[in-house]
């Protein structure tokens, strides 16, 4: 079964094209999440399937029930979807225990024992009566997703909704809002321009850019079998070394890999952490060598023979890493490298 | 979602007509026979009507500009006794229209007044032995209204100020500059737009004054719009002078527009954090108290002790159920006119959305309604009901004047003046909620309408209402419309105090005038107790 399906989605505003051919569906207990630069319209997604746009063309199903296409259109309270913003919008006016009841079709006590349960669930229990400003910036996100689920919508749409938070907070974050909405098996479409926060939280990504989707796939298969230079380079640092093709194999001055269907001059695209290093050789010296915590970033200048002009990075563990000035020699991981047309 | 349907661009165009409509009529005129009478005062009054206009735009506006920047500045840049009083007690002066200075300061300098009695019983002169200022003059316009004005510049720049960036301060210093040559060469040039924009508004309402001018028998262009209709009794030669005035009115506001679109940009990328004021010597320390105490005093201090002082005098012959009378024509006006300046705001704010739309940009052209001076506003609506009044005689047959002299017109007059100072806050305030709480509730399963009731009412009841006190209290103060449009043997406040002040019974005129000035003070007091939340920085609810 289906939870929220985009079928050829087109929209725009004004001249700029924000959506083309749009196509998705996510499935029942899912989590997927649109990544892409902003301006690539994955928010222009989430508020058609929220009904707080219409697009131009195309149709949008919730569950069976078409709310978008041939003439339909149902309102965002018809929807039967849940929406949790950036900046979360919690009613300043009403105490938290009326902001997550607010969504509730029950009234008296049935209505509070509603309540009290999604804030119990939150890690809120007993402080329904404070108002949103009184709480704390992670107890303000718990809010709003209990608020948002408390109808028990057949999809949860969540908008860059850790983005205020800082670092720490947002991993917590993550971390306890995963293991909720897996619990739950509450559906989920997921806007995010952070590419670590997608492959941690989506059980698949699709990667936006100008209105399209590039490729959907689940982490794993996103990060080792890119599509396309654009996805293979949205996930962290990449070098690109230029390369010729001779017997379907692309070859580089540090190996070759498959090539397979390229001819011509083309491009290998390598993964900081595709770039093996080791001490001793003739491919590069070591400019500087910087600690990222888990592991050390390396810059490295490619002697001239290589033909090679530019800085390379790669990355090494703590404490077994060349010296800065030391000459190494380099090569590719074909996992983490991929050939493309220039 | 659909944002703008047409039928709320339609009635935001219907509402901009009728507020431009008396203007436009005024202009209509422009090219109408008067008789030989304009060629008459072009001859003869004209001269001096925009001489003695100019010299009292440029009096006040210099006056207000100096004493508003310069007090701004102490109170934002300095510590000394009794600042933080002062920061708030030099807004009050707004809480009291000009034409109310001019009688507390008439009843205190004239001959008889307590100045120069005092004065003669210390010398023993008698009264043709020694010279005095004569209040009733322009020099006497130009202290009062700048009296009366300048916390606009003051309160504009005072916000200037405190919104620059600390850090454009401390560089210039790290440079080399002192505090005060850092306040000159960068404060002040940073605040500029905004102390302009402060000056042209004070400049407006100067040009637009009737009550002060008129009260002190002075030919400016007001005056002289009054006196072309009510005593040449020449409709055509009362428009062309106004049209005369509104140019040099849209004039003003374009440049204050101007200044406050190059305000904008520069206010970018400032923080809040403030200035840290330093301290100053005992005797520097002194002179900046007095400085600042100055304004404070002389447009509000001294005219409240003499209105108090009138009042005590006038005791006797005050009639109670008259004053009881004139409060509740007042109140009801100014409700009347208040709940329907504000009902229209919001429903023009609603309807043209939150984002940049077509409605909006129509509703800033409503603005032009308050730009535009109360005589102009009741001379052109004057002119538009009496031609109501006789179409409806010969079209229906409908005997007597309908339009002319009723609440009706004149409640239509304050809402072509003061539709702005309601729209303003309401559509700010609807803007900065944003779309999101809306949103929010849409999704949790609620109908537009009862998203309005259950959250943007709730949350701009605070607007709304200190909204409506805005505009209650300008048509209390309101006088030139409301003396010009009034229906027959209907007084308020404002038209009761002029009269008794014009005829020679200025004591009596102290009791209405002291009502209409603690009435003023509810919007001043907002003002304030929003300075200090801005202050804060506690504004937002939300993080």
């Amino acid at each position: 079964m289906t939870a929220l399906k985009f079928e050829r989605v087109g929209h725009s505003y004004g001249t700029r094209t924000a959506l083309r051919d749009f196509t998705l569906a996510t499935g029942d207990g899912e989590i997927v999440s649109l990544l892409g630069p902003s301006g690539s319209g994955k928010t222009t997604a989430l508020r058609i399937a929220a009904g707080l746009e219409s697009p131009q063309s195309g149709t949008v199903h919730v569950g069976e029930k078409l709310v978008n296409g041939a003439g339909v259109y149902i309102p965002p309270e018809a929807r039967d979807v849940g929406l949790l913003f950036q900046d979360l919008a919690l009613f300043p006016h009403m105490t938290i225990a009326e902001n997550v009841a607010f969504g509730l079709r029950t009234a008296g006590r049935e209505r509070r024992t509603r309540a009290g349960e999604l804030l119990d669930l939150v890690g809120l229990a007993g402080q329904g009566n404070v108002f949103p400003h009184q709480l704390s910036g992670g107890q303000q996100q718990r809010v709003a997703l209990a608020r948002a689920l408390a109808p028990s919508p057949r999809v949860l749409l969540l908008d860059e909704p850790f983005s205020s938070l800082d670092v720490v907070l947002r991993q917590q974050m993550r971390r306890e809002m995963v293991s909720l909405l897996k619990q739950l098996g509450t559906s989920v479409l997921f806007v995010t321009h952070d590419p670590e926060e997608a492959l941690y939280m989506s059980d698949r990504v699709a990667v936006m850019r100008d209105g399209a989707i590039l490729q959907v796939a689940p982490p794993e298969t996103l990060y080792l079998a890119p599509v396309d230079r654009f996805v293979a380079s949205f996930f962290g640092h990449i070098n690109i070394i230029p390369a010729g093709v001779a017997d379907g194999q692309a070859v580089t001055p540090f190996g070759a890999i498959d090539a397979k269907g390229l001819s011509g001059d083309i491009d290998v695209l390598v993964r900081a952490e595709g770039l093996i290093v080791a001490p001793g050789g003739s491919h590069a010296a070591v400019r500087s060598a910087r600690i990222l915590g888990a592991s050390m970033l390396l810059e490295l200048d490619p002697v001239p023979s290589t033909g090679l002009s530019g800085v390379l990075t790669a990355r090494a563990a703590v404490g077994s890493h060349p010296a800065v000035g030391e000459r190494v020699s380099l090569a590719l991981d074909p996992r983490l490298s991929f050939a493309f047309a220039r | 979602m659909p944002r703008v349907s047409s039928p709320a661009a339609i009635g935001v165009v219907v509402l901009l007509l009728a507020i431009v409509l008396p203007v436009a009529t005024v202009l209509a005129f422009v090219g109408a026979d008067t008789q030989g009478l304009w060629a008459h005062l072009a001859r003869t009054v004209l001269d001096r009507y925009v001489l003695n206009t100019i010299a009292l735009v440029v009096g006040v506006a210099t006056l207000s500009a100096v004493a508003g920047v310069g007090t701004a500045w102490l109170v934002t840049m300095y510590e000394f006794p009794f600042r933080r009083v002062l920061e708030f007690a030099l807004v009050l002066p707004l809480a009291m229209p000009a034409y109310i200075l001019a009688y507390a300061y008439t009843d205190l300098l004239q001959v008889t007044g307590s100045v120069q009695t005092a004065l003669r019983d210390a010398t023993g002169w008698g009264v043709r032995d020694y010279w005095f200022p004569n209040v009733r003059s322009l020099g006497g316009a130009i202290f009062v209204l700048s009296a009366a004005l300048y916390p606009y510049v003051y309160l504009i720049s005072r916000a200037a100020f405190l919104e620059q960036s600390a850090s454009a301060v401390e560089v210039a210093r790290t440079l080399g500059l002192s505090r005060t040559q850092s306040f000159i060469r960068i404060a002040v040039p940073m605040a500029r737009p905004a102390i302009v924009a402060g000056t042209m508004l004070i400049a407006m309402e100067t040009l637009a004054d009737f009550g002060a001018v008129k009260y002190f028998d002075l030919e400016v262009m007001t005056t002289g719009i009054y006196r072309a209709w009510f005593a040449y009794g020449n409709p055509a030669a009362a428009a062309q002078l106004a049209s005369l005035l509104l140019v040099a009115v849209f004039a003003v506001v374009t440049l204050e527009q101007a200044s406050r679109g190059a305000r904008r940009y520069a206010a970018q990328g400032s923080t809040a954090r403030e200035v840290t004021r330093s301290r100053l010597t005992p005797l520097n320390a002194a002179a900046a108290t007095a400085l600042c105490a100055l304004p404070f005093v002389c447009g509000f201090a001294v005219p409240a002790v003499v209105l108090v002082a009138m009042s005590i005098d006038a005791g006797g012959e005050i009639n109670a159920t008259r004053l009881a009378t004139l409060t509740a024509n007042t109140a009801a006006l100014a409700v009347v006119a208040a709940t329907i300046a504000v009902a229209l705001a919001a429903l023009v704010s609603y309807a043209s959305g939150r984002t940049a739309s077509l409605a909006r940009q129509l509703a800033r052209f409503a603005y032009l309604g308050y730009a535009t001076p109360g005589v102009i506003a009741g001379v052109g609506l004057l002119i538009v009901a009496g031609g109501a009044d006789a179409l409806l005689r010969s079209g229906a047959g409908v005997q007597g004047l309908v339009l002319s002299g009723s609440f009706a017109v004149l409640v239509y007059a304050y809402i072509v003046r003061f539709f702005a100072v309601a729209h303003g806050p309401i559509d700010a305030a609807y803007a900065k909620l944003g779309p999101r709480y809306g949103e929010a509730a849409r999704t949790l399963g609620h109908k537009p309408a009862a998203v309005f009731w259950r959250i943007d009412a709730p949350l701009m009841q605070g607007t709304v209402l200190a909204a409506a006190a805005l505009v209650f209290v300008d048509v209390m103060k309101e006088l030139p419309a409301t003396m010009i449009l009034r229906p027959f043997n209907f007084d308020t406040l404002a038209t009761e105090a002029f009269q008794l002040a014009t005829t020679e019974r200025l004591d009596q005129a102290a009791v209405p005038s002291l009502t209409i000035a603690a009435a003023g003070l509810i919007p001043v007091v907002l003002l304030c107790l929003g300075m200090r939340r801005a202050r804060h920085g506690a504004i937002e609810v939300q993080p």
